[in-house]
């Protein structure tokens, strides 16, 4: 199974980096997701983890996303309520969001997200 | 006609924006006009981050962007504040506003209006784009609702139009976004533009000591 990695523009607002990791089973997406298209951008990434799921490798995702635009919410919460459903399963599934010390919107988006999808995400500040 | 109703939301750069408009072109002289453009350009100066009309692509907010990065001169979690809430309030332009216009990718993009300005403390926001009459009804429902309820309460509003958007179903997530991330008051007034159209200004606010 091959890596999946999408660069974003240096200084982009825009379009989050992705770097999802099929040998460590390690996923980051990082950075500002305003995105008009979203369905376009969040197919790629959602289809490569039901891949990797099949696997049943240990998973961690970090998510360093700052800003998610209406658009992209909902694809997030795809992604999200698939990493609750692989750990529901009993496999090594870990969910982490960094967040700027401070940023209180992002903090409650967050754990709306946790509210709507029952997974845990673990809140790290920075 | 639009810009006078501004004045009603308090913006008064506007009034004498458009009082002077109206004394240039009633004026051949071209002292006057000089006259003009230094007091319009000292109150852009002093009062205004960002006046734009046009549509909202990326271009054009890439630009936006950066202008907001250098302008604002505030620690980073005020200036991501202010990032999302310019973003939230042009995507809403965008996809709302009636008024369409074909984008360098053969697409369309809604246009209208967005005015950043100090005020005090705060920073207010000011959006007008036109609208069909027959969606004013329930968006006037809806602000009115999102004013009436308190953070906690708006958050769990937000939820449950959150799942209506995952069904593809009409929701206001947006509106709520805009007031969460603002935490004040949305404001709105509607007028007459002819064609079954109305022209909605839109204004909210956000704290510079946040």
């Amino acid at each position: 199974m091959d890596n999946l990695e999408i660069q974003a523009k240096s200084g982009s607002h825009f379009k989050p980096s992705v770097k999802l990791d099929a040998d460590t089973g390690v996923c980051e997406i990082e950075g500002e997701s305003y995105l008009e298209e979203s369905s376009q951008f969040y197919q790629p990434i959602y289809d490569w983890l039901v891949e990797y799921t099949k696997t049943k490798k240990p998973l961690l995702f970090n998510f360093r996303l700052s800003y998610v635009n209406t658009s992209s919410s909902k694809h997030i919460l795809y992604i999200l309520r698939l990493l609750r459903e692989y750990g529901e399963q009993g496999n090594d599934m870990q969910t982490n969001w960094y967040i700027e010390s401070g940023d209180m919107d992002t903090e409650e988006d967050v754990e709306d997200y946790m509210i709507i999808t029952g997974l845990d995400i673990k809140i790290i500040k920075i | 006609m639009f810009y006078g109703q501004l004045i009603n939301l308090g913006i008064d750069f506007c009034d004498t924006f458009f009082k002077r408009i109206k004394m240039s072109d009633n004026s051949v002289n071209i002292e006057s006009k000089a006259e003009f453009l230094e007091d319009f350009y000292e109150m852009l100066s002093k009062e205004v981050i960002i006046a734009y009309r046009g549509t909202f692509e990326k271009s054009v907010l890439g630009v936006l962007a950066q202008n907001i990065e250098t302008t604002i001169d505030s620690d980073t979690v005020l200036k991501r504040k202010f990032f999302k809430l310019f973003l939230e309030l042009a995507q809403n332009i965008s996809d709302h506003s009636v008024e369409l216009v074909k984008t360098a990718s053969d697409g369309s993009s809604g246009s209208g209006l967005l005015i950043i300005k100090h005020k005090g403390e705060n920073y207010v926001f000011i959006t007008g784009n036109l609208i069909e009459n027959k969606d004013l009804e329930s968006i006037n429902k809806s602000i009115e609702h999102i004013n009436s309820l308190n953070r906690d309460q708006l958050r769990e509003f937000k939820r449950k139009q959150i799942e209506l958007s995952e069904k593809g179903e009409k929701n206001c997530f947006g509106l709520i976004q805009i007031a969460l991330i603002s935490g004040h008051h949305l404001e709105i007034k509607a007028i007459e533009a002819g064609n079954n159209q109305k022209f909605l200004i839109f204004s909210t606010e956000i704290s510079k000591d946040k």
